[in-house]
């Protein structure tokens, strides 16, 4: 997210006034957890689960995904 | 008394759901875990706060390559070289750890299952953490730890695999670890990944449940909250993205 809080704020703000507060709340949440999954998954070397593999792999390949050094550590990568 | 967290700076109404997640948070980091005291879990959670501020993780995050830049962790605590390695790494710099920090982080003095208890820890305070940040919000104050020992008990059903450390399969989550996994079309990996300590197994499912989808809902795209499905991910994967985490 950075340090800026001042373009946080300003983030924040128009975040609210398209989403509402319980969607902006919502996106927080989601935010928290990610920060907590993409830790672990970096720190554990899980592999790629088939189903998700199987969902994703398109995406993966047009966003370039293997280029991220953690897909060294993901098995199915 | 149970901790509690702080919203009153919040802009907008905080759930109920979250509350009690972030309060369970609290608790199970205060408590003694399977290998590490509830004082030895809150140093290290500190520790992980406290990489921020840390000289060598500055330098490192500049260099091309983290093992470039050799040194010692600004340290808050009298935790082991090793444990402020994980809780300053995992927290500052954790898409660019590999298997062979991984393996000379062993080496240096911790076992695999006090690795997974570090990694539970520093990882479930940096959710609630971020949390807080992006709603703009002081962090939640660490608790007071709880007293007691360690369980000192390693889950007979984990077992080694692809990941570099073991875990339970579903097929193994067998006696005390029975209740690990719901009935799911799908458990993911990333709930595996700590069932080597399985109380922070449980405590990722608890938190995942209230601040993402419920386990049981992950493979269901029609599964929303206030924003649907399609837009959690969206947010979840700009996260990844900056995270640049590729599972």
């Amino acid at each position: 997210m950075g340090a800026d809080d001042a373009a946080l704020a300003r983030e924040r703000a128009a975040l609210r006034e398209v989403l509402g507060d319980a969607a902006f709340l919502d996106a927080c949440a989601v935010i928290g957890a990610f920060n907590v999954v993409d830790r672990i998954a970096d720190a554990t070397g899980i592999p790629l689960d088939p189903a998700l593999l199987m969902m994703s792999a398109a995406v993966r390949e047009e966003l370039d995904l293997a280029r991220f050094g953690s897909s060294a550590n993901t098995p199915g990568a | 008394m149970p901790p509690t967290a702080d919203y009153s700076a919040s802009p907008v109404p905080v759930r109920d759901d979250l509350r009690e997640a972030h309060a369970r948070i609290l608790e199970h980091l205060r408590g003694p875990g399977s290998w590490f005291s509830g004082a030895q879990r809150l140093a290290i959670a500190a520790e992980s706060r406290n990489a921020a501020h840390c000289r060598l993780c500055r330098e490192r995050k500049e260099a091309v390559s983290p093992a470039a830049v050799q040194g010692s962790h600004d340290a808050l605590s009298d935790l082991s070289d090793p444990l402020v390695e994980v809780a300053h790494r995992v927290r500052n710099d954790p898409a660019r750890l590999s298997r062979r920090w991984f393996e000379e982080t062993l080496d240096a003095g911790l076992s695999d299952a006090e690795y997974v208890e570090a990694v539970g820890v520093v990882t479930l305070l940096a959710g609630a953490d971020y949390f807080c940040r992006a709603l703009g919000i002081p962090v939640f104050r660490l608790p007071e730890p709880l007293a007691g020992e360690p369980s000192r008990q390693r889950p007979l059903g984990a077992k080694p695999g692809e990941a570099w450390v073991p875990m339970i399969a579903l097929e193994d989550a067998e006696g005390p670890e029975a209740d690990l996994y719901p009935e799911a079309p799908m458990i993911p990996n990333i709930m595996r990944a700590l069932s080597l300590v399985p109380d922070h197994a449980r405590a990722l499912q608890a938190s995942s449940n209230a601040h993402y989808v419920a386990v049981e809902a992950i493979a269901d795209p029609s599964v929303r909250r206030d924003l649907d499905r399609p837009q959690m991910e969206l947010v979840a994967s700009r996260v990844s993205a900056l995270n640049e985490c590729f599972y």
